[in-house]
């Protein structure tokens, strides 16, 4: 019995990972409209800031969290400008391409930096802090990822539906010809939702770095299933990634655990479950 | 027409200058991980090598002929290798191919490699199926042992300990699932009970479901066949779950250089092919040197087999080229030449910082280096070299404190 | 109100609108008809500022609107009610209100009031007031994207295909508002298969017949033309 609280805790609080990059990912796909494979390079850009903030200034990444993900805020803010900007109305295919390659340049910036090491550490004081509750043990640090990913979301949620950059960019998600008809500033409004989007990314990022590590290949692997659970939720639904990312982390949890040779596994149940979804249910199976 | 005479005549004066510089220089070809999961040995490897060259250059080379390698990146990949491997023989032309590390990549290679029969002095692989890839080959000096060297060693050391049960995690490529698969007969032999055998992928960092399995079944020893990557990831979990077997014994090729000063490395126990407390005096040269050159103490056993590599090729070289000064004008001919290098490698005896270095016959192959290797223990940064006893520095910490139990 | 001088819009390379200049003065209600791919959406989405014309100039109260982005024009009181409807269908009936009014500063203050004016234009609006846009029917959707332009409050409207896909009860009602608001000094750009109708209601017409204007009357005169009797009124 033990142990099956315990998967149902490692479960949950890998979850809160997958909550705030996907809620990133969601933002940039659903209001910008763009299929941004670079998505988890931008988390891994966030992982070396707070490394570098630590190891060079001796900030503490929790103090750090806002400064790194405003700096990504910002990258992403350039980013569009400079490149995404331009691919906005062209095919999928294009903008593949380009989020491709700026991943692929993301990730060899990285290479550069860390040179020999192939994985960047760092040991603030709490790293290993965990609580022994009747024999199930607890990660402080993950339990500060899921709290933090639940009141994004809800941050988040208030703001989509109770101010005007928030409202703007359920209409641009929503109706992207009738945002311009009623006088959406289109292009500021694409500005700020792939920043947030990769800001929340970044976010994330430094939350890993304090959980695990950063190295510069660590980002495709959060991609990818970020788009799985944009696919389980359906497009638009903010509840439903919140539900999609504890169920597939509960899943993961179990089948490492209780299926032999399961670890294999959870990373292809990702995928088999969006192939499922694409064939039976396209729009995501939570109602909105 | 004058312009045109200009131009041949520069290609000819450059291209007899390429010609000449060939001769005055012993070109070595290097396959070696620099990007992927494999990195931190091959960088590791790479500053042994770069070492042991301008250690051999500085002092005028092989009878005024330098060495130079060229470095090709294998990532880990098989696929790779052969595309490089292809490079390094078919299109530099290199007669010495040096370096290696995975299994994989050792057996990826092994057609390419026979159809040009070089001298290969390699420093990886560690598989026995690498091994009966190459049993034909007497131009192959394997300098790393074989894994069933390692299994003998650790099985020895388990059984030392007085432990009953192991719980295995080894990761799913070659390496891994080789190793596990011949471990587990070799302890169960022993009379050990092996009550959790599972695989993951490497390079992918979620232990906790598969720590949750090992904590259930309660192990004496946890053994896990990993990759540098998995370490940290993997004791975090073990400490977040408070997973408390008697002793955690993980073997990777090399480890993450900050391992050492965190916390959790303490009592973690690992085979071990060399450390920089080794007892010999070789070992001691050898930190010197590298601290010297660049400004820190070597953390891996590749550093310094990077350079033995080097050493033990360039002595044999130097024996050949040494008979031929004897003897002004005498020439032998590619073939002659590289038989004589292959006998003066087969009758070395080398003092190295692992020990003295000799070549011969293993399980299948005709030249194999080393064999030996020791068990050391994290202790407060440091590694305590605890068996076997007549090399300890300090003695075994067995069972290891709980977790609860220790001051951090 | 507003002047377009001699413009030429085109679709990447291919030329939609030739030369055209239309003048509506403030307080009018000016028709344009034409056939379905004539260019009147074309026409309308270019005032609107979401396509850009390659030459001449589009003039609004005396502010030089050519090339602005759509944001710009829409805050300076000209709104759309586009064809398709083009309404937020997650959004309810208030949200969509609402949103006509968010970004034309003037309106957004006066926004409760505005929205009492607009349910009593279309009280079925109101009944309906927190349900999703997307799950109401196509004649309700019509009257809502009208709805929401007057939530602009706006100086000029524009208004295309209106009574597409309406029941003559409905067509009636979304007209009848149309001249309400006019009546309270809301200029209307009107775009219309309906010619009938349109002509009726509008000061001046124009014909736009592949891409070029054809024609200018007052509506009355232009109603009486045959060729117009026979090329859209089918008689």
């Amino acid at each position: 019995m033990n142990t099956f609280i315990q998967v149902l805790v490692n479960g949950i609080l890998q979850s809160g990972t997958y909550m705030i990059t996907t809620l990133g990912l969601a933002l940039a796909v659903g209001v910008v409209g763009i299929l941004n494979l670079a998505h988890g390079e931008f988390l891994m850009v966030g992982a070396f800031l707070s490394i570098i903030f630590y190891t060079v200034f001796g900030i503490d990444p929790l103090i750090s969290i806002l400064i790194v993900s405003l700096l990504i805020l910002l990258l992403g803010i350039g980013t569009y400008k400079i490149s995404l900007k331009k691919v906005l109305d062209s095919a999928e295919v294009n903008q593949l391409l380009l989020t491709f390659g700026i991943s692929i340049i993301l990730q060899n910036i990285a290479v550069l930096y860390s040179g020999s090491k192939e994985v960047m550490v760092i040991n603030p004081p709490y790293r290993d802090l965990s609580w022994n509750i009747e024999g199930i043990g607890i990660s402080f640090s993950k339990t500060l990822v899921f709290i933090i990913a639940l009141i994004l979301v809800i941050t988040l949620f208030y703001i989509l539906n109770n101010t005007k950059v928030g409202k703007s960019m359920r209409a641009v998600e929503q109706n992207r010809y009738g945002a311009y008809i009623v006088g959406i500033n289109a292009d500021r409004i694409f500005k700020i939702a792939f920043g947030v989007s990769v800001g929340l990314a970044g976010l994330a990022g430094v939350m890993l770095s304090i959980i695990l590590y950063a190295t510069p290949f660590i980002g495709f692997n959060y991609t990818l299933k970020a788009f799985a659970i944009i696919m389980m939720a359906g497009m638009g639904n903010l509840r439903g990634i919140l539900w999609s990312s504890l169920i597939l982390g509960i899943i993961e949890s179990a089948l490492g655990t209780y299926v032999p040779g399961g670890t294999g596994w959870s990373e292809g149940i990702f995928f088999f479950i969006i192939l499922i979804i694409l064939l039976v249910k396209p729009e995501g199976i939570f109602k909105k | 027409m004058k312009k045109f005479l200009q131009i041949i005549l520069t290609i000819i004066v450059v291209s007899m200058f390429v010609s000449c510089g060939k001769g005055n220089k012993i070109v070595m070809g290097a396959l070696i991980p620099l990007s992927g999961p494999g990195a931190a040995v091959g960088i590791g490897t790479k500053e042994g090598m770069d070492l042991a060259v301008e250690e051999i250059n500085a002092s005028g080379g092989i009878y005024g002929k330098k060495i130079e390698i060229i470095y090709e990146d294998d990532g880990n990949n098989p696929k790779q290798a052969i595309a490089k491997v292809e490079k390094l023989l078919g299109k530099d032309e290199v007669k010495y191919l040096i370096g290696g590390m995975a299994s994989g990549v050792t057996i990826g290679i092994a057609d390419t490699v026979k159809n040009y029969k070089p001298i290969m002095a390699w420093i990886g692989a560690a598989s026995r199926f690498a091994e009966e890839k190459y049993a034909d080959a007497d131009w192959f000096f394997h300098y790393h042992p074989w894994e069933y060297y390692n299994i003998q060693s650790t099985a020895d050391f388990f059984a030392s300990t007085g432990a009953k049960t192991i719980a295995i995690l080894f990761e799913d490529s070659a390496f891994g699932s080789g190793g596990s698969a011949l471990a587990i007969p070799m302890f169960e032999a022993k009379g050990f009970k092996i009550v959790v055998k599972e695989s993951f992928k490497s390079g992918s960092p979620n232990f906790t479901p598969l720590l949750t399995k090992v904590k259930a079944a309660n192990p004496d020893i946890l053994y896990v066949i990993c990759y540098a990557a998995d370490v940290i990831p993997l004791m975090n979990a073990v400490k977040e779950l408070d997973v408390n077997p008697k002793l955690i014994y993980p073997v990777p090729p090399a480890w993450p250089a900050e391992f050492a000063s965190m916390p959790i490395s303490e009592y973690v126990a690992q085979l071990n092919f060399w450390t920089p407390d080794f007892p010999y005096e070789e070992t001691k040269k050898f930190n010197e040197k590298f601290q010297k050159k660049y400004g820190k103490m070597p953390v891996s056993y590749w550093q310094p087999l990077g350079y033995v590599n080097i050493i033990s090729l360039a002595e044999a070289i130097k024996a050949v080229e040494a008979e031929l000064q004897k003897e002004a004008g005498k020439k032998y001919s590619d073939e002659e030449y590289k038989q004589k290098v292959i006998q003066a490698l087969a009758n070395q005896n080398l003092d190295t910082p692992f020990g003295k270095l000799t070549f011969k016959p293993s399980q299948k192959i005709k030249y194999q280096g080393f064999t030996n290797w020791l068990t050391t223990q994290f202790r407060k940064g440091k590694l305590e070299i605890v068996f076997p006893t007549e090399y300890k520095t300090a003695d075994l910490v067995y069972p290891a404190p709980k977790w609860k139990d220790r001051q951090n | 109100m507003l002047k377009i001088e001699n413009i030429n819009v085109f679709y990447g390379l291919v030329q939609a609108l030739w030369d055209i200049s239309i003048e509506v003065p403030e307080g009018s209600i000016v028709s344009i008809v034409g056939a379905n791919g004539a260019g009147k959406t074309t026409l309308m989405r270019t005032i609107n500022g979401i396509i850009k014309p390659k030459s001449g100039k589009i003039i609004y109260n005396g502010i030089d609107i050519t090339g602005k982005d759509s944001n710009y024009v829409v805050s300076n009181g000209i709104t759309h009610v586009p064809e398709g409807r083009q309404i937020f269908p997650k959004m309810s009936v208030y949200e969509n209100l609402e949103i006509g009014a968010m970004f034309i500063k003037d309106a957004w203050e006066k926004r409760k009031e505005t929205m009492e004016f607009v349910f009593s234009l279309f009280p079925r609006l109101k009944e309906r007031i927190n349900q999703a846009a997307g799950t109401m029917s196509g004649g309700e959707q019509q009257m809502l994207a009208v709805a929401r332009a007057l939530m602009g409050r706006p100086k000029l409207m524009l208004v295309d295909e209106p009574s597409l896909g309406l029941s003559p009860a409905l067509t009636l009602t979304v007209f009848d508002a149309l001249k309400k608001a006019n009546k309270e000094g809301v200029t209307i750009l009107l775009v219309e298969q309906n010619v009938k109708k349109s002509l009726e209601m509008a000061k001046i017409g124009y014909v736009l017949e592949n891409g070029r204007i054809v024609m200018k009357d007052d509506g009355k005169t232009l109603l009486a033309n045959p060729h117009i009797k026979k090329a859209y009124l089918g008689v």
